[in-house]
C-alpha cells in the first residue's frame, strides 16, 4: 500500500500520472486506479476488476486483472480506460463516451501517447487549457511549447521551469516525459539536459515513492542521451555508476542497465573485455527470439540456426507452449526462405525438418506464408515425407484440428510451388487434402461440429485455388475431390456448401459424368430447400454457376429429369429478383425449352420476359440494349412476342439515331444485332418471314444512322458530359463490325454497301470503320488507319491493345503495322509480351538495326529485367539484329 | 413539430432499384486541383451513365455477363465541383438520366483560392439553378437569407434525376460543423455553421423493397462534435430530441461523406484521422447514434493534399466481412481477439471477432489522376438479418483515370493484386 502523502498525490492529479502512467510501477499504477475510481465516484475499481497476483519473482511486479461485468455505460468506459492504462500498447479506446469524465479520461490517455510531431493535432481538438487539475493543463502547454522550438537547449530549459512549480515527484516525471518525447524526436542535447533536471528534481522527493529505482531509470536515460551527444565512454561511464557504484535496490533497474552495458562495452574503441551476462535464464520472457530472426536477417544461417535450436530446447525446458510453437514455426520459416532466396540448395533433411516444424507449430496462417522454392518441394513432395506428415497431423487427439489443417495449407503450397517432374506424389498430397475434407465433413474427427466445418471450408477453398492454378492435373485427382465436394454440397452450413460448389464448377470438366450428375443432383437438393426471398446470393451464385457450367448442361442434356430440376432452380431464383432477370437469359441459353413441363414455371418465366421486354421500351435508358440483347440471348425461352419486342427496340434506337438524335442505346447496339445473327435459325422458327422484314428494316435503319453520321458524326458516340462533338471510335468500330454482320445477313446487302463506303468518307468515321473491316474480314489492306493508332499509342495504351494489334498485323499484307509495332515495343519494353511482335517480325523478314538509338536502349533495360525476361527476348531480338547486320540480299 | 435551432431539408426521390443490393461509386480525385474538376466530374458521370465502350470481337455472348446498371449513390470529395459548372451542366440539353444519386461537394470557383461561398454567392446559386429543378431548395435559401449577408459557408449538392417530372433533381446544403481548417481570422476563412437537417430518402420502385435514408454530409460534419449553438452533430441529431424530421427516419442507411482530409501515417500505413474512425464506431455502437446502428459510410477523399498523405476513399461497412475479402482493397478491421482485450483497429491481421471494417482504395499508379472504385452491398446492414450477419463489398471494381494521348480522361481497369494462387510463382 502507498502511505497516504502518495495517494493524496496520485488522486490529486489523476491525470497527469494517467498520461505518465507508464514511468509508474504496478503497484502505483494500480493505486492511481483506485483514486481514480475514487474521484470519479463511478465505480469502485473492485466492482470493475477481479484482481489476482501473479506468482511472480518480487522484483518483477506482475499483475493479473479480469474485468467484470459491467454495469451500465459510465462503468463500461472505466473499465476500459483503467484497462488502456494497464496495458502497454497505446491503445486507447474508450471512444463514443461524451460524459465529462470520458472527456478527462480520453485527454489523459491521449497526452500520454502524444509526441512532439503530433501533439499540435491532440491538442488541437479542444480547449486543453481550462482543467480543474492545473497541474494536466502545465503538462500540455509544456509540451506544446516544447514541440515548437525543441532544438535549442536553452529554450527547452527554459519551458520545462514552468512545470519545475508542479507538486513532487511529478514535477520530475514530467520533466522526464519531455526528455523522452525529445529523445523520440532525436534531440538529444535538449533531452539530455531534461534529464539532468530532472534526476536534480527527484532529489527532492519522499521517500514513499521509491524514488531510488526512478533516480537509477533517469540516470540510464541521461547515458543514452550523453552516448548520443558525446559518445560511448561517457555513457558507459554513467551507466557503471548505477550497476557498480550505487546500492540499487531495485534488481529490475540493474538488469536493464546491464544489458546496455554490454552493448557499450561491444562499442568501445579499443579491444572490449570479455564477460558474461546472464539474465534470469529460468525465466521465458528472457528468450529473445529477436536474436536468431536478427542473425538470419543478415545471412548468418549457421549461427540463426543455432540460436534458434538452443532458444527451443530451453524454452521446452521450462515447458513453454505458445512461445516455443512459435519459436517452431519461425526457426522452419527461417530454413524456407532462406532456401528461397540462396542460390545453393540447403540439405533435405533441413527443409524437412522445416516441414514437421511447421506442422508440430500448428499455425496455418504461417504455413501459408511460408513460400517454397519450386526446386524444395521435391524434398517434401515425396511419399515417405508426406506420409510422415500425415501421420504426424493425426497423432495427437488435442492438436488434430490445428495441424490438420496446417498440413493441408503448407502441402498445397507445394503443390503450388512445384515443378512437374514427378506427379505421383503431387496427387498424393492434394488427394489427402480432399480426403481430409470429407473426413472432415463425416466426423472422421472427434471435434465440435463447428470446428471441423470451419477447416472443412478452408480445406474445400485450397481445393478450389489448387484447381484454379493446375487445372491440368484436376483429372489425377477428381475421384476424391468428388468425394469432398460431395460431403460439401451436401452440407447444411450454407458457406461449406457454397465453398463446395465453387470447388464443383472449378472442377466440372474433369470430372466423368456420372459424377458430375450426382454433384449436379446435389447441388439441386442444396438449391431446392432454399427459399429465393431468403435472398442467400453467396450460396446462388455460386450453385446456379456450377449447375448451367457447360460441362453440367452437357449431362442434363442426356438426362432430362436433371436438365428439368436444373432449370427450375434457374427460374425460382433467376425471376426473383429483377437485377437478376437479364442473367436469367445467360443461364436459360444452354438448356432445352421443351423441359418446361409444368405452368408455373412456364409463367413466371412469363413474369421475367415481360419485366425485360418493360425495360425494351425505355429510350432514354442505358438498359434498353441489356434489355434486349438479354431476350435474344435465348430466345426460344423468350419466344416470339419477345423477341419481336426485341428486336423492335433494337429498332426504335436506331430510328432515334438516324434521325440525328442522341440514342442511349447506339453505344451498344452491336450486341443485340450480334446476337440476331448468330441465332437466325431459332429466331426465324420463331418468327418465320417477319424475320426478314426485321433484318430488312434494321439494314435500312443502320445504313440510315451510317448517312446521319456522316453530317453529325457525335451520334455514334456514348452518352458523355458535355456532349459529344465527335464520333468515338470504339463505337463506330463496334458499329461497323455489326453492320458487316447484318450486311451478310441480308437480301439486299448492297444499300449498307455502300452507305458505309459513303461514311468512309468522313474523316472521323474513317479510321473507325477501316479498324472495324480489319475485324470483321481479318484480311484487307486497312494498314494505314491502324499503324497511326500504334504509332499515337501511350506505353499502356499500347500494351493493352497489343493482342488486337498483332492479330491485325497478320493480316497486313504490306508489313506496315508490323514495322511500326516493332519500333514501338523498343520504346515502350521490355516486357514479354514483345516476344510476340518479334517472332511476328522474324516471320516477315523485318529486321532492326543494333546501332539504333532506341535498340541500344532497350537492349541495356533488358540487363535489368528478370532472367526469364532476357532469356525470352534475347535471343529473338539477336535473330531481328542478326537479320539488320547482313540483309538476306547481300548473301549471295 | 419543430425540434430546437434546426430546420429539416428532406427530399423523397424514387430511384431505380432491382433488388435489395445497394450499388456505390466512390471517386477519389488523386490531387486538389481545383482546375481540372469540372473536367473530372463529367468523365466519371459519363462513365456511370453511359459506361465506357470497348472494342468487340464477332464471338457470341459474353460469359461474364455485364449489367449496365447504374450506381446508387455516387460520391465525390469535399470542396470538388465548381457552382459554375453545376449551373451550365443543369443549363445544357444533356439529359442527365441519372438512376441512383450523385453527392459532392462544392466550391465558389474553379481557381485555387479559398472554398468557402459569400452569402450571396451560395444565394445566387441557389437561384439559378432553383428554376431548372424538380422541386427548390428552399429550405437552403431561407437559412441563407437569414444570415448575416459576411457570412462565408461550405455548401454541397446531391443531384439525382426525377423521372417522374423528367427534370434533374437537385438538393443543396450547407455544412453543419465546421472544421480545425475553418476558423480562419478572416472572414473569407471562417465558416458559419449551417443548421439543416439533411435527409435524403430514396424510395424504391418496388414495393417489396425498402427505402434507404441517405445522409449526406461534409467532411467534419461527421465528427462527434457540438455546433456553436451547441447542439450535437448532425449524426447525432437524427436519433435526438433536436430531429426536427417528422416523422423521424426509422433508421439511416448510408452516410455519405464528402471528404478533404489529410490522414494519419503511422509506421508507414495511413489511417483515417482517429477522430473519423471514433466516429464511424460510435455511430455503429454507442447509444446516442441509435439510428446510425446499421449505418454504412461511403467516403470520398483526395489523393494527396498539399503533399500530405490523404486518400482512403472506401466504405466503413458495420459489420464482418466474410472470409474472403476482394484482394484489390485494403482492408482495416475493427474487433478484438479472443484472449480477451478491447475493441480496437488493426491493419495487420484480422482479429479473431471483428465487429466492423473499413475498405480503403490503395494508392494508384502515378499516372493516375483519379480513381474510382465501385462496388456492391448484397442488402443493406438494415436487412442483413438472419442466417448470417457478416457483409462486405462485392463485385469491387477499381478504375484509374488517365489522360489519354488526346489529352481526355480515359478510364482503365485496375489489375487486382497478385495472389499467391492465382499464377505460379
Amino acid at each position: 500500500m502507498e502511505s497516504a502523502d502518495t495517494s493524496q498525490n496520485l488522486r490529486e492529479n489523476w491525470m497527469s500520472w494517467l498520461a505518465l502512467r507508464h514511468l509508474l510501477p504496478t503497484h502505483q499504477r494500480l493505486t492511481l486506479a483506485r483514486e481514480i475510481c475514487a474521484d470519479t465516484q463511478i465505480a469502485t475499481f473492485d466492482e470493475l476488476f477481479e484482481q489476482a497476483e501473479c506468482a511472480s519473482p518480487n522484483w518483477s511486479d506482475g499483475l493479473l486483472l479480469f474485468p467484470k461485468p459491467t454495469n451500465g455505460a459510465q462503468s463500461a468506459m472505466l473499465q476500459e480506460a483503467l484497462f488502456s492504462a494497464f496495458s502497454k500498447s497505446d491503445n486507447s479506446s474508450i471512444y463514443g463516451f461524451t460524459s465529462a469524465e470520458a472527456r478527462l479520461l480520453t485527454c489523459a490517455l491521449e497526452l500520454g501517447s502524444a509526441d512532439l510531431d503530433n501533439i499540435h493535432d491532440v491538442l488541437n481538438n479542444g480547449d486543453w487549457t481550462a482543467f480543474e487539475q492545473k497541474s494536466f493543463s502545465k503538462l500540455a502547454q509544456s509540451i506544446l511549447h516544447t514541440s515548437r522550438d525543441r532544438s535549442s537547449k536553452d529554450t527547452v530549459l527554459h519551458t520545462l521551469s514552468t512545470l519545475q512549480e508542479l507538486p513532487s515527484p511529478l514535477n520530475a516525471a514530467s520533466v522526464k516525459h519531455t526528455g523522452d518525447l525529445l529523445a523520440d524526436a532525436d534531440e538529444w542535447e535538449s533531452a539530455a539536459s531534461a534529464y539532468e533536471l530532472s534526476a536534480k528534481l527527484l532529489s527532492e522527493v519522499p521517500d514513499s515513492w521509491a524514488s531510488a529505482s526512478w533516480a537509477a531509470l533517469f540516470d540510464h536515460s541521461h547515458a543514452a542521451a550523453l552516448y548520443r551527444t558525446e559518445g560511448s565512454e561517457a555513457a558507459t561511464a554513467k551507466l557503471s555508476t548505477i550497476v557498480f557504484e550505487n546500492q540499487v535496490p531495485d534488481p529490475l533497474t540493474r538488469a536493464n542497465s546491464e544489458s546496455d552495458l554490454r552493448f557499450l562495452r561491444r562499442r568501445a574503441p579499443g579491444r572490449a573485455p570479455r564477460f558474461i551476462h546472464a539474465s534470469a535464464p529460468l525465466l521465458q520472457s528472457s528468450y529473445e527470439i529477436s536474436r536468431p530472426l536478427m542473425h538470419a536477417a543478415v545471412g548468418q544461417d549457421s549461427d540463426a540456426d543455432r540460436w534458434s535450436w538452443a532458444i527451443l530446447r530451453r524454452l521446452t525446458a521450462i515447458g513453454s507452449l505458445g512461445k516455443a510453437q512459435e519459436m517452431r514455426a519461425i526457426f522452419a520459416l527461417q530454413i524456407v526462405n532462406r532456401d528461397r532466396i540462396s542460390s545453393t540448395r540447403d540439405d533435405d533433411r533441413r527443409l524437412k525438418l522445416a516441414a514437421r516444424l511447421l506442422v508440430e507449430a500448428g499455425s496455418p496462417s504461417l504455413a501459408k506464408s511460408a513460400k517454397w522454392n519450386a526446386s524444395t518441394t521435391r524434398s517434401i513432395l515425396d511419399e515417405p515425407t508426406i506420409t510422415d506428415l500425415v501421420n504426424r497431423a493425426l497423432r495427437y487427439n488435442g492438436v488434430k484440428l490445428e495441424r490438420t489443417e496446417t498440413l493441408a495449407q503448407l502441402l498445397a503450397e507445394n503443390i503450388c510451388a512445384a515443378e512437374f517432374h514427378n506427379t505421383k506424389p503431387i496427387f498424393l498430397a492434394w488427394q489427402w487434402i480432399a480426403k481430409t475434407t470429407a473426413g472432415l465433413l463425416e466426423e472422421d474427427i472427434h471435434e465440435p461440429f463447428e470446428r471441423r466445418d470451419e477447416v472443412a471450408q478452408k480445406l474445400l477453398s485450397l481445393l478450389d485455388s489448387l484447381g484454379c492454378t493446375s487445372p491440368e492435373l484436376r483429372s489425377g485427382v477428381q475421384e476424391s475431390v468428388f468425394t469432398a465436394a460431395l460431403a460439401g454440397l451436401g452440407s447444411e452450413r450454407w458457406r461449406t456448401a457454397a465453398a463446395a460448389a465453387k470447388v464443383a464448377n472449378t472442377y466440372s470438366d474433369a470430372l466423368p459424368p456420372e459424377n458430375l450428375k450426382t454433384l449436379a443432383e446435389q447441388t439441386c437438393e442444396q438449391a431446392e430447400r432454399l427459399e429465393p426471398t431468403v435472398e442467400l446470393w453467396p450460396l446462388i451464385r455460386p450453385c446456379l454457376t456450377f449447375l448451367t457450367s457447360d460441362a453440367v448442361a452437357q449431362v442434363a442434356k442426356l438426362h432430362r429429369e436433371l436438365g428439368h430440376r436444373i432449370l427450375t432452380q434457374i427460374i425460382r431464383f433467376g425471376t426473383e429478383q429483377e437485377s437478376e432477370h437479364s442473367r436469367l437469359f445467360f443461364y436459360l441459353r444452354n438448356f432445352d425449352p421443351k423441359l418446361l413441363e409444368s405452368t408455373e414455371l412456364r409463367n413466371r418465366v412469363e413474369v421475367a420476359v415481360s419485366a425485360v421486354v418493360e425495360d425494351t421500351a425505355q429510350v432514354n435508358s442505358s438498359r434498353i440494349t441489356e434489355s434486349a440483347s438479354a431476350l435474344l440471348l435465348a430466345p426460344e425461352f423468350s419466344g416470339a412476342d419477345a423477341t419481336r419486342a426485341a428486336l423492335e427496340s433494337t429498332c426504335r434506337v436506331l430510328e432515334l439515331a438516324a434521325g440525328g438524335e442522341f440514342s442511349m442505346g447506339i453505344a451498344r447496339i452491336h450486341d443485340p444485332l450480334f446476337l440476331l445473327v448468330s441465332s437466325l435459325d431459332t429466331i426465324r422458327q420463331l418468327l418465320g418471314p417477319l424475320l426478314d422484314d426485321f433484318i430488312e428494316k434494321i439494314s435500312q435503319l443502320v445504313a440510315g444512322v451510317w448517312r446521319k453520321a456522316s453530317e453529325t458524326p457525335s451520334i455514334l458516340a456514348p452518352f458523355s458530359i458535355p456532349e459529344p462533338t465527335d464520333a468515338s471510335k470504339v463505337v463506330v468500330h463496334n458499329f461497323t463490325v455489326a453492320s458487316l454482320e447484318i450486311g451478310a445477313a441480308s437480301n439486299s446487302p448492297e444499300i449498307l454497301k455502300i452507305a458505309l463506303e459513303e461514311a468512309e468518307k468522313s474523316p472521323s468515321l474513317a479510321s473507325g470503320i477501316k479498324l472495324g473491316r480489319l475485324t470483321y474480314s481479318r484480311g484487307s489492306a486497312e494498314g494505314p488507319a491502324v499503324a497511326e493508332d500504334i504509332e499515337r499509342s501511350t506505353g499502356p495504351e499500347f500494351y493493352d491493345s497489343l493482342g488486337r494489334w498483332v492479330s491485325q498485323s497478320a493480316s497486313d499484307p504490306n508489313m506496315e503495322i508490323s514495322q511500326i509495332l516493332l519500333d514501338q515495343v523498343l520504346r515502350f519494353g521490355p516486357r514479354d509480351a514483345d516476344a510476340a511482335v518479334f517472332v511476328h517480325g522474324i516471320a516477315m523478314n523485318l529486321h532492326v538495326r543494333r546501332d539504333k538509338d532506341e535498340t541500344r536502349n532497350y537492349l541495356s533495360r533488358l540487363e535489368n529485367k528478370p532472367e526469364a525476361t532476357r532469356h525470352l527476348l534475347s535471343p529473338l531480338l539477336k535473330e531481328l539484329a542478326t537479320r539488320g547486320e547482313s540483309p538476306p540480299d547481300s548473301e549471295d | 413539430m419543430k425540434a430546437h435551432g434546426t430546420t429539416p431539408n428532406v427530399r423523397s426521390w424514387q430511384t431505380t432499384r432491382d433488388g435489395h443490393p445497394l450499388r456505390a461509386f466512390v471517386v477519389q480525385p488523386q490531387s486538389y486541383t481545383p482546375p481540372t474538376h469540372g473536367e473530372m466530374f463529367d468523365a466519371v458521370l459519363s462513365l456511370i451513365i453511359g459506361g465506357s465502350p470497348e472494342y468487340a470481337s464477332r464471338s457470341g455472348p459474353d460469359p461474364a455477363f455485364a449489367s449496365t446498371a447504374q450506381p446508387h449513390v455516387t460520391i465525390f470529395p469535399e470542396a470538388f465541383l465548381p457552382s459554375s459548372h453545376l449551373t451550365q451542366l443543369l443549363s445544357s440539353n444533356t439529359r442527365i438520366t441519372l438512376e441512383g444519386c450523385v453527392h459532392f461537394g462544392l466550391r465558389p470557383r474553379k481557381d485555387e483560392q479559398h472554398h468557402l461561398f459569400t452569402r450571396d454567392e451560395a444565394l445566387s446559386l441557389v437561384e439559378e439553378t432553383n428554376p431548372r429543378i424538380s422541386e427548390p431548395n428552399t429550405e437552403t435559401s431561407n437559412w441563407l437569407k437569414s444570415i448575416d449577408k459576411n457570412a462565408h459557408v461550405n455548401m454541397a449538392g446531391v443531384l439525382a434525376y426525377d423521372t417522374s417530372k423528367d427534370r434533374p433533381a437537385l438538393l443543396l446544403f450547407p455544412k453543419t460543423l465546421r472544421s480545425k481548417y475553418e476558423k480562419g481570422t478572416q472572414p473569407e476563412t471562417y465558416m458559419k455553421e449551417g443548421n439543416l437537417l439533411t435527409v435524403v430518402r430514396l424510395t424504391p420502385s418496388h414495393p417489396g423493397l425498402s427505402t434507404i435514408f441517405l445522409q449526406p454530409l461534409i467532411c467534419s460534419d461527421a465528427l462527434s462534435q457540438e455546433s456553436d449553438d451547441g447542439l450535437p452533430s448532425p449524426a447525432r441529431r437524427i436519433s435526438s430530441e433536436h430531429c426536427s424530421i417528422d416523422p423521424p427516419p426509422q433508421g439511416i442507411d448510408v452516410v455519405s461523406v464528402a471528404a478533404h482530409t489529410p490522414q494519419t501515417v503511422t509506421n508507414s500505413v495511413t489511417h483515417w484521422k482517429s477522430a473519423f474512425r471514433r466516429a464511424f464506431t460510435d455511430a455503429a455502437f454507442e447509444s446516442p447514434f441509435r439510428r446510425h446502428r446499421h449505418a454504412l459510410f461511403l467516403l470520398s477523399n483526395f489523393g494527396e493534399i498539399k503533399d500530405r498523405a490523404a486518400g482512403l476513399s472506401g466504405a466503413f461497412i458495420p459489420a464482418p466481412p466474410p472470409p474472403d475479402t476482394p484482394n484489390n482493397l485494403n482492408f482495416e478491421f475493427y474487433g478484438r481477439m479472443n484472449d480477451g482485450g478491447e475493441n480496437s483497429w488493426s491493419t495487420t491481421g484480422r482479429p479473431d471477432q471483428v465487429a466492423a471494417h473499413l475498405l480503403k482504395l490503395p494508392p494508384p499508379s502515378a499516372e493516375a489522376i483519379l480513381s474510382t472504385l465501385s462496388f456492391t452491398i448484397d442488402r443493406i446492414p438494415r436487412d442483413n438479418t438472419g442466417h448470417d450477419r457478416s457483409l462486405t463489398a462485392s463485385n469491387c471494381q477499381v478504375q484509374d483515370g488517365f489522360r489519354n494521348s488526346a489529352g481526355n480522361i480515359e478510364f482503365r481497369p485496375r489489375e487486382p493484386r497478385e495472389e499467391a494462387y492465382h499464377g505460379k510463382r
